[in-house]
């Protein structure tokens, strides 16, 4: 496994040679869009059922800045016409999916009390690991949408996350603290493995597998 | 570089030098990791020590607890490190961050330090650095990572290092962008919640402290340092011209030569640890390698020393009226 800089640094490079192409844009969009949508999804489930606590107000807001970045990211990609990069960002994805559909009660495969835990793990995992802007090569137009956005959003992450590390730090929870560790470990690793994937599949030139070292 | 399981934490580390020899073990500050102490582990071995440097939990590739761990766990850790390695004695340098869990540990391990250097660091929080602290906090909270880092660079380094590395800087915060995690900083900070002042307990530092602060060091300055000084049975201040709080990164050889003349002074038993304030020559072949502090060392102005004399003191500060 490559050190996160060495990773960065190829993506970046691989960017830099080729531009802020629509390939470039399409698979970032893939990749943060359904970070956000997931998220959104985890958050949507305590939208549903708003509840009069303290951390409800920054539940909310997150759930809909989620989906404000989304549809940001949507309206100012401009979306590749190679229709194989869709399929491979996708399996990309799918294991981010796979973690939320786990905390999903009672469909999911983790019981009660660890479901809403690791939802919010994974929650965090979303904001804190997935980060994009060191993969902006030096000289790009920075009043370019595209880039705005990323950082933008990136910036946001920051400041969003505090909910779930409030809650996970602070809320009651029946979990012992092995428990809690050991199911934020899990999702942080899902987070980390599937980013690491996406930014070999951001660095690879054409026909190049995401899977390559 | 490798890994050990401690206390389940994943801990990253570095060692140079060959085994046997007296080890040297570095803790990093804030933001930093093992890395930034490779060149002095190259030049200590060079002289024959063996240097132990890793990255504390919460930074650089070490494991970062989002639930995070208490202050006094550092310095437990850094015991089961030792132990890891084998290692029954140290000498223990840390700077800032890393300055504070190595007092805890010389207070709670003492008896497996050979001696201690605490650089840019603090003993208490003193209401400015309270204040500085939440700054920090509130920045790298409400703004975000990049932001605590544009605070931290003019903080630590002078003027000249920063238009001398105007071009770097970017390609350095960006390393550091990816190599720290918001979440882990904030719980690195917020350890210090529970921080209770270890100047009641540093008359139990036995062994040889050299006590290391930068001229011009205005996130700790002189009154951390001279809260320890005062308190420390067997030490000695060592003010480094022209430094600021990263001394160790702006000023490298400078602070090398410093600790080889202290280590080889305690490793060869001529080391005095009166209390005295020395300053660091500017150049780090120079020689002497220090002299005494001619002047009032509390003070930026240049005055005589009057520390010895009777003096009223800095005069009082009114308390606002609401």
């Amino acid at each position: 496994m490559n050190s996160p800089l060495a990773l960065y640094d190829r993506a970046r490079s691989a960017i830099a040679t080729r531009g802020f192409d629509s390939d470039t844009q399409t698979k970032i969009a893939l990749f943060l869009g359904a970070a956000k949508n997931v998220n959104a999804a985890i958050l949507a489930a305590v939208e549903l059922q708003p509840l009069v606590t303290v951390a409800y107000p920054f539940i909310h807001g997150q759930y809909f800045r989620e989906l404000e970045f989304a549809s940001l990211l949507a309206r100012v990609t401009r979306w590749s016409a190679n229709a194989a990069l869709y399929g491979e960002g996708a399996s990309i994805v799918a294991p981010l999916w796979a973690e939320w559909w786990r905390t999903q009660v009672p469909v999911g495969a983790l019981p009660g009390a660890e479901a809403p835990y690791a939802a919010l793990a994974l929650g965090h995992a979303l904001l804190a690991r997935v980060r994009l802007a060191p993969v902006i090569a030096d000289g790009v137009d920075d009043l370019e949408p595209f880039v705005v956005a990323i950082r933008r959003i990136e910036r946001e992450n920051g400041r969003m996350i505090q909910a779930q590390i409030r809650l996970l730090k602070e809320a009651p929870s029946p979990l012992t603290l092995e428990q809690r560790e050991g199911l934020i470990e899990a999702e942080q690793a899902a987070v980390d493995t599937a980013f690491e994937l996406f930014l070999r599949w951001l660095a690879a030139d054409d026909g190049v597998s995401a899977n390559s070292s | 570089m490798p890994f050990a399981a401690i206390r389940g934490h994943r801990i990253r580390y570095a060692l140079h030098g060959e085994a046997g020899r007296p080890l040297v073990t570095f803790a990093n500050g804030l933001t930093q990791n093992a890395d930034l102490w490779t060149a002095y582990g190259a030049q200590l071995a060079r002289f024959g020590y063996r240097v132990l440097a890793y990255d504390m939990v919460g930074q650089g590739q070490s494991a970062k607890p989002v639930l995070g761990i208490e202050l006094a766990d550092h310095a437990n850790i850094l015991a089961c490190l030792l132990d890891h390695l084998e290692a029954e004695r140290t000498h223990l340098a840390g700077i800032s961050f890393g300055g504070v869990v190595a007092l805890d540990f010389a207070i709670r391990h003492g008896d497996r330090l050979t001696s201690l250097v605490v650089m840019s660091s603090f003993a208490e929080l003193t209401p400015q650095l309270e204040c500085l602290g939440e700054v920090l906090y509130e920045g790298l909270t409400q703004v975000g990572l990049p932001y605590l880092q544009s605070l931290l660079y003019p903080m630590n380094m002078s003027s000249a290092w920063l238009a001398a590395n105007r071009d770097r800087i970017p390609e350095m915060r960006r390393a550091g962008y990816i190599g720290n995690d918001l979440y882990a900083l904030q719980n690195l900070m917020e350890s210090f919640v529970k921080f209770r002042p270890l100047t009641p307990e540093l008359g139990e530092i036995r062994c040889p402290v050299l006590l290391m602060n930068g001229e011009f060091d205005f996130f700790t300055p002189r009154e951390c340092h001279e809260l320890m000084r005062r308190n420390l049975p067997n030490c000695r201040l060592l003010l480094i011209q022209n430094a600021y709080h990263a001394f160790t990164l702006e000023l490298p050889d400078v602070t090398l030569r410093q600790l080889l003349e202290f280590l080889r002074a305690v490793d060869g038993g001529t080391w005095i640890g009166d209390g005295s304030v020395w300053i660091a020559a500017e150049r780090a072949d120079a020689h002497p390698h220090a002299f005494r502090c001619p002047g009032d060392h509390m003070r930026a102005i240049p005055l005589p020393d009057r520390t010895h004399e009777a003096v009223a003191g800095a005069p009082r500060r009114k308390k606002v009226r609401a």
